[in-house]
């Protein structure tokens, strides 16, 4: 074994000590080679590749070859780009190779700040630019992605300003653990967490708030970044990439890039949008019947849960009816600034920007203010050292209103049509309500009272910071430290006004909370990089990663109003307050070694070996090891390089990849190692152990991860096409799982349960016309991923996310064989033959209170179309399709509609029918069972809707077609700028975002998220309840460079 | 080999680094809640805990029961029916505090002290566990015991009842030994204790009791009941109502209030029995309402309507699945039209006279309102000095010791006229239960000379057992289902070929997956066990949808 791994240590080292000593030759063409940073370049080749002769340049970079004029010289050097040049009739011929690092197109950023060139990477890891991203103008620049990336999926929670976006690279890998990927700014990662609404404290009444993270949105963290400050945006997926940030990156990683200051004069730039948005896609409600049930009219008729019924006889010819809807949703105005100031020289260059953001929403009172400063500088040392810093303010203010079921939304859609819900108030200032009585709580609010009287707000303070320093004290030797810092703090509350439908049992309820978020990490880095034998290129890295982090959650709760309009938690009554904390500091270490071999830029192996250690697998009662090991093989190889295959006119270049990783991931949450005990309100207070029962026993789940793919350039490189196949098996999965109170406990996380992701990821880029007045740049992207559980934890029959179940019975639920995106609901009962069994008393089905799944919300595809047109180099028009084929979207609100007598589905109520099935009559098994025969008139019979549909009905397999984006814009050309000495270039464009959709699906907007983001698993994207679509936005703006 | 010092060096070099390491990363402690709190922090949570199983399971096994039913007109309520609710974790609260509520606190406690040397802590902690064991298996039958809390495991074996009572009764057993023990320790228990201050005598008369309990369950089990046991534990136990385990709240927000308080309001659609009211009113003990024979405790226990014209002072009752016939006249009315009479005639709401609606919801503005129990701040008894009374009056009765068994039966009523009439400030300074003023001397002389109460000579099993009923309405549920179930509700009392539960009747129709059975059990927590032991119930028909009529172990002969 030592011997192994001697020869293992050995290798590489032996590598980096031989070395050819180059051999110079004296011929009539002479000059230096020097490489971008000015040093001479020893070694380089330089060919006459006409006579096929060759030299190396000396120790000073010096060469000389025989060669006549109009020959063609090649200089080339492993890590750089090859040049070529025609020998002039006289003089030297110096040349300058430029670093394959420093040409932008073939490098790009991988780890914790290390660039990696192109071809080197054995994974598909797509890139979008930053322009791109800020040019759609989206709050929350996560939407922006959206059909851009193949195998990236955001699902937004609601179309209002702050509303959080739920992003999935590849698949859903964790059955209730978080899943979205790591967010990398710089070299530093960076928080995207929601609030978690269990941290807060719910209402003292069963019938006031609970928290469930259903009833509010908090804003995903990562959406403070302003899009005009990201230069580049890479997208890991891949199994070596996610072995590069360990634990953290398990779900994939976002590597984000910031602008720098570009030397060279003084650049001012400034640029505007102002954005209308407006709401287009309303819910089909029928205008025909009146309140009522079984065709009599009874204004009074209400179901507790969702609100008015319409099953009365049909409104007086003269009624008037207010389209209560179209009146609600406000048509919305934006705005957003951002200036930046950029300069430098060749030594240092710093970027100063300022954005500002003023965010309004379409339901009144909605809104998102957000102001970002940020600054960046880089500069050299010495020759040798490098040290690059940068620093954001954000300072964010997000007005929301209430969300989900018993809110404005659906409120709205079961609001009498007959009765202009504008007037909400009352004279003395209490609620209007329509049913007599004088119980609030038994009536919704009124969508305007909802709006305008519970509010809720958060305010953000974050400073995120990042020092980079990097030393080459040898050729080659790279040190590079990475300190970050990422610190925020968030002031938030949900208020229920005390004449509220939730607020009244309460006489008021105030829920109020402080968030504070603290990052610290460091990394250390040496890198060793030698060539020899000029064809091995070796490159060593060791590094060490340390991060710790903690968040406090400070939130109180109070009920009973002094005040009733007043906003605070001093307005309560002191017995109704009470506090709670919810602290959690994780540490991480990470060790890890990466070497990477390249032979002649044609084959690159890679390996890395990682130790981490997570403080949430240490106890302090039981001895466990909190460190285990992973690591990733994989190679490249640019098969275009070899001889006989280069410079062929068709396939310019191909690049095949291998790649397999494993990578550990600790448990998502601290402190469910040890007993957990936890405060009780009870009499007598003291501490009882928490619904989880600890787990001594937790140890980290593996993810197996393997993708195969290539890159492929054709005709002069116009046409790529980048393929990757992948298996990504996740084993012992870690679940907070529900299980037999036997346990001593009611969840309690553990481990076991697989889960296999497989799918496959295409890029496609073309030039598909490059004429000199014309240009159209088209890439598709196209994914497809299958998720399947092919072992439960413990054998367990099934997991359920109990946050999900805000519809019916309704809820997210995996067992063996399913999706990690399954749905399951209530059925209706069969006999053994599968025919539906009817009430011989009432001629309905017959519910069972038997879970069946209902669908995956997983699409079969998912597609994006971004075609850009340039035209006359000064017009450009650009614009983003999104395709989703397939996967079932829960229409939850359809269903409401349909048990409320408010769809249009229920208009041909008076049609007699009968439901097809056999009598539950003791034959139902026999040879002969009793057909239905009973026949229903629904318009007499409205228990005919609440009985008739089971929730699997309203699971809609959905396709889309959906314009995310399209952009128009015209920059003013070069000889009228250049007539004025203000600005420097100038441009003005209009976008439009979410424009139209084409989908076969009967609700608002498919693309929705019944919770919030910081729910695990599959969360509730793909349950449509109670979120308002996102409405259309046009934006328009200039831009202007002085 | 030259290289072996280097890699001894290394190997150091990062021994080091890892152990640091380790010690940077072990930080998996919450910050917020001790992780090995005190015993006598923990043991207030599980006083507290106590009652919230059987309150919160007591708004459907009160119906089984008809201590109290459904109040409106024609409910056909499924629990009124003898039914339950599927898929749901209604009446699954008892499991939820046996094996998580308390469950694991116990053993944290027990193991704790044990370490520490704290027996009394031990031995209560044991004393609640074995309560706790008995209330489940009485309730649900067989249960998961032997393998309950064991690590590691995910799926429970149940074990029958009769393994269930004899590990009770080793808990008892192990129990009192720690209480024995705990004499030669410093005492800690009065920090923790909130009920009896750490007096080891009363928790030693509570794990008798238990035992007692126990040994009673046998009745009628031929050739394992011993009436002597019974009789001598019941002896043990409590010697008076100021031993009673009761446990008080202090009231001060919704979780530290009487789930049966105005406060909390869980009972607004609840009704008091006919049944209660012909037992309090005379009507069932001696054949008819008088003045005379109308019980002092009936105005302290039941409400009166507004009309006081039915006779017995207008306390009225409703039967199950049928309801108050008057129950939605909730308007206002012309004094003296039809429908303002029968408004008066409404069953009185539990928290007071004369009123049809909780008077104080969410408000502890009034912390005096409500009635006997159900008060935000009144206690919740558990197991009291009358009910050890009456066990030991029916086992007496049952051995053919008359005068034991009458002596037991006077005790066990004037016990629960002291239980109405205690003062419970001194039990952290909870609400009086009686009505106004306690109930005189001469009105209960004149209740104990009045039929309601037997001579000796008089005796019978009817007796003692329905004035055990009245003794334990409102709080003894389970106590009294267990009665019920012994006598199967409508056995025959032979000495007068009548119910020994007189005038109980079941509703008119069972819900319908009884297949027409009484219930006898409560299928165990839904979320708990249908979902994640399914396999396990299968084994003895636990998923059968009548599973909750299969008779008990206990009162099968």
């Amino acid at each position: 074994m030592r011997k192994i791994l001697r020869l293992f240590f050995a290798f590489p080292l032996l590598l980096l000590v031989l070395s050819m000593p180059a051999i110079a030759q004296e011929r009539n063409v002479s000059g230096t080679v020097v490489s971008d940073d000015g040093s001479s370049m020893p070694g380089v080749t330089v060919t006459n590749l006409k006579t096929n002769t060759r030299t190396k340049t000396n120790d000073a970079g010096y060469y000389s070859i025989n060669a006549s004029a109009g020959d063609q010289l090649g200089f080339t050097f492993v890590g750089f780009v090859e040049q070529k040049f025609i020998v002039p009739a006289s003089g030297l011929v110096n040349i300058k190779l430029v670093s394959a690092e420093n040409e932008l197109d073939n490098v790009i950023v991988t780890g914790y700040g290390v660039k990696r060139n192109k071809r080197e990477l054995a994974y598909q890891a797509p890139t979008v630019k930053g322009e791109d991203i800020a040019q759609t103008r989206r709050d929350n620049f996560l939407n922006a992605l959206a059909g851009r990336v193949p195998g990236l999926t955001v699902t937004s929670s609601s179309g209002l300003p702050g509303a959080s976006a739920q992003i999935v690279l590849r698949g859903a890998t964790s059955m209730s653990g978080n899943n979205q990927p790591l967010f990398v700014v710089d070299g530093v990662p960076l928080d995207n967490n929601g609030l978690n609404q269990e941290s807060l404290i719910a209402a003292s009444n069963t019938n006031a708030v609970g928290f469930a993270n259903r009833n509010s949105d908090y804003t995903n963290r990562i959406a403070d970044i302003n899009p005009e400050d990201i230069e580049e945006v890479v997208i890991l997926k891949g199994p070596e990439a996610t072995a590069l940030y360990g634990s953290d990156g398990a779900s994939g990683a976002i590597v984000i890039t910031t602008r720098k200051g570009v030397s060279g004069k003084a650049r001012v730039s400034y640029d505007n949008a102002f954005r209308m948005d407006q709401v287009y896609r309303f819910p089909n409600i029928q205008t025909r019947f009146a309140r009522g049930t079984n065709g009599i009219y009874n204004p009074e008729a209400y179901s507790a849960t969702y609100g008015f019924r319409y099953f009365g006889p049909e409104y007086a010819e003269n009624t008037q009816l207010f389209d209560n809807i179209q009146n609600f949703f406000q048509n919305s105005f934006s705005q957003q600034h951002n200036l930046s100031l950029e300069a430098g020289n060749a030594e240092s260059s710093y970027r100063f920007s300022a954005g500002y953001l003023d965010s309004r929403g379409v339901v009144a009172n909605t809104g998102l203010n957000r102001l970002t400063l940020r600054i960046s500088a880089q500069t050299k040392l010495n020759k040798n050292m490098k040290i690059s810093s940068s620093w954001s303010y954000i300072l964010s203010d997000n007005d929301k209103v209430p969300k989900g079921a018993g809110t404005y939304y659906n409120n709205l859609i079961t609001y009498p049509k007959d009765i202009d819900a504008r007037n909400f108030v009352n004279s003395n200032g209490t609620r209007k309500i329509i049913k007599n009585t004088v119980d609030f709580a038994t009536e919704f609010d009124n969508p305007y009272w909802d709006v305008n009287r519970n509010s809720s707000n958060d305010k953000t303070n974050r400073l995120t910071g990042n020092v980079n320093f990097s030393a080459d004290p040898l050729k080659w030797l790279n040190l590079t430290t990475i300190i970050g810092i990422d610190n925020y703090s968030t002031e938030g509350y949900y208020l229920t006004h005390p004449d509220s439908r939730y607020g009244f049992a309460t006489k008021g309820f105030i829920s109020t909370y402080v968030q504070n978020y603290q990052n610290l990490n460091g990394l250390a880095r040496a890198t060793f990089k030698k060539t020899i034998a000029e064809k091995f290129n070796n490159t060593l890295s060791a590094s060490f990663y340390v991060e710790s982090g903690k968040r406090s959650i400070y939130a109180q709760k109070g009920e009973q109003f002094y005040e009733k309009e007043f906003i605070s938690i001093n307005n309560t009554q002191p017995l109704t307050q009470a506090a709670k904390l919810t602290r959690s500091e994780i540490r991480k270490i990470r060790m890890f070694a990466n070497y990477t071999l390249g032979y002649n830029n044609i084959l690159y192996l890679n390996f890395s070996a990682i130790r981490e250690g997570n403080s949430t697998l240490a106890s302090a009662y039981f001895d466990k090891v909190p460190f285990f090991n992973y690591g990733s093989a994989s190679a490249s190889f640019v098969f275009t390089d070899l001889k006989g295959l280069k410079d062929n006119k068709v396939l310019n270049y191909g690049k095949l990849r291998l790649s397999y990783a494993t990578s550990g991931k600790a448990p998502y949450a601290s402190y469910v190692i040890d007993p957990q005990f936890a405060p009780q309100v009870t009499t007598g207070g003291g501490y009882a152990l928490n619904v989880f029962s600890s787990n001594p026993d937790l140890r980290p789940e593996t993810t197996r991860n393997f993708e195969v793919g290539g890159e492929f350039q054709f005709l002069k490189k116009r046409l790529s096409f980048d393929i990757a196949y992948y298996i990504l098996n996740t084993k012992d999965q870690i679940v907070s799982n529900r299980l037999s109170y036997g346990t001593g406990g009611v969840l309690k996380f553990i481990n076991g349960g697989v889960v296999e992701n497989k799918g496959i990821e295409i890029q496609l880029k073309a030039l598909a016309v490059q004429k000199k007045n014309f240009n159209w740049d088209v890439t598709v992207n196209f994914d497809k991923n299958r998720s399947t559980v092919k072992k439960m934890p413990a054998d367990l029959p099934l997991y359920y996310d109990s946050d999900t179940w805000v519809f019916g019975a309704v809820r997210s639920e995996v067992s063996v064989g399913t999706s990690v995106g399954n749905l399951v609901g209530f059925a209706f009962r069969r006999n053994d033959a599968g025919q539906l069994l009817i009430s011989p008393t009432t001629g309905l089905p017959l519910n069972t209170p038997t879970y069946v799944n209902i669908g995956d919300r997983t699409p079969d595809f998912k597609m994006g179309i971004i075609n850009s047109f340039t035209f006359f180099e000064n017009l450009n028009l650009s614009f983003n399709i999104d395709i989703r084929k397939g996967g079932i979207v829960f229409n939850g609100n359809e269903a409401m509609m349909i048990l409320t007598g408010t769809s249009t589905k229920t208009l041909d109520r008076l049609q007699p029918r009968v439901i097809d099935g056999v009598l539950l009559d003791g034959l139902e098994n026999s040879a002969t069972p009793t057909k239905n025969n009973i026949t229903i008139v629904p318009y007499y019979r409205n228990d005919y809707y609440d009985g008739a549909f089971a929730e699997g009905d309203f699971a809609e397999e959905v396709n889309w077609l959906r314009m995310r984006d399209i952009t128009l814009s015209y920059r003013l050309p070069q000889k009228w700028v250049k007539r004025q000495k203000v600005f420097r270039n100038a441009s003005v464009f209009v976008t439009g975002t979410d424009l139209f959709m084409i989908t076969n699906y009967s609700g608002m907007d498919p693309n929705v998220n019944a919770l919030n983001s910081s729910t695990g698993g599959f969360g509730g994207s793909g349950i449509d309840y109670g979120a308002i679509p996102n409405p259309r936005g046009i934006n328009f703006g200039i831009k202007a460079q002085f | 080999m030259k290289h072996t010092y280097k890699i001894v060096l290394l190997a150091a070099f990062f021994s080091m680094a890892m152990s640091s390491c380790k010690k940077y990363l072990n930080i998996n402690s919450d910050p917020d809640t001790p992780q090995n709190p005190s015993n006598s922090s923990v043991f207030p949570a599980m006083l507290s805990g106590i009652p919230r199983g059987v309150q919160y399971d007591a708004r459907y096994m009160s119906k089984y029961v008809q201590n109290l039913l459904s109040s409106a007109n024609g409910n056909n309520d499924t629990w009124d029916r003898h039914g339950y609710l599927a898929g749901s974790d209604a009446s699954g609260d008892i499991w939820r505090q046996t094996y998580f509520g308390l469950g694991n606190n116990l053993n944290y406690i027990i193991d704790n002290g044990i370490q520490k040397g704290q027996s009394d802590y031990v031995g209560a902690s044991l004393v609640l566990k074995a309560l706790m064991f008995q209330m489940t298996t009485d309730y649900h039958g067989d249960i998961i015991f032997r393998e309950a809390f064991k690590e590691n495991t995910y799926y429970f074996k149940y074990d029958s009842q009769l393994v269930v009572y004899q590990g009770v009764d080793s808990i008892c057993r192990l129990a009192d030994a720690y209480l024995t023990k705990s004499a030669s320790e410093t005492l800690t228990l009065g920090i923790g204790d909130f009920v009896y201050n750490g007096d080891i005598s009363k928790w030693k008369k509570l794990n008798y009791a238990i035992l007692a309990k126990n040994f009673h369950r046998f009745t009628n089990k031929a050739g394992m009941y011993n009436a002597d046991s019974v009789i001598k534990y019941c002896d043990l136990a409590m010697g008076s109502v100021n031993d009673d385990f009761v446990i008080p709240f202090d009231a001060t927000k919704n979780d530290d209030a009487s789930f049966y308080g105005t406060y909390r309001n869980n009972l607004t659609s609840f009704r008091q029995s006919n049944f209660i009211v012909k037992l309090l009113d005379g009507t069932s003990l001696t054949g008819s309402s008088t003045p005379a024979t109308i019980d002092p405790r009936i105005s302290h226990m039941l409400s009166a309507s507004q009309d006081l014209t039915n006779g017995n002072g207008g306390y009225r009752g409703v039967d199950p699945a049928i309801g108050d016939p008057f129950s939605a006249l909730t308007g206002v009315y012309t004094v003296g039209s039809a429908n303002w009479i029968n408004a008066r005639k409404r069953v009185g709401i539990v928290w007071g006279d004369s009123i049809y609606a909780n008077p104080s919801a969410a408000n502890f503005s009034a912390t005096t309102t409500g009635k006997y129990l159900f008060k935000d701040k009144a206690v919740m008894p558990v197991i009291s000095y009358t009910e050890m009374q009456f066990i030991k009056a029916e086992a007496a009765f049952r051995k053919g010791d008359f005068g034991t068994a009458h002596t037991a039966y006077l005790a066990g009523i004037n016990g629960h006229f002291d239980f109405i009439n205690r003062n419970y400030g001194a039990v952290r300074g909870n609400s009086t239960i009686f009505n106004g003023s306690p109930i005189s001397t001469a009105s209960r002389n004149s209740y104990l000379a009045s039929a309601n109460v037997r001579s000796q000579a008089q005796l019978r099993i009817t007796d003692i057992m329905l004035q055990k009923y009245i003794a334990l309405w409102g709080w003894g549920f389970l106590e009294t289902w267990v009665d019920l179930r012994r006598f199967h509700y409508l056995d025959l009392d032979p000495a007068t070929g009548q119910q020994v539960y007189v005038n109980f009747a079941f509703p008119t129709s069972f819900f319908p997956n009884n297949l027409n059975k009484p219930v006898q059990r409560v299928r165990p927590r839904f979320n708990s066990e249908y979902i994640w032991n399914l396999e396990e119930l299968k084994r003895f028909g636990g998923d059968q949808t009548d599973y909750h009529t299969y008779e008990m172990w206990f009162s099968k002969p």
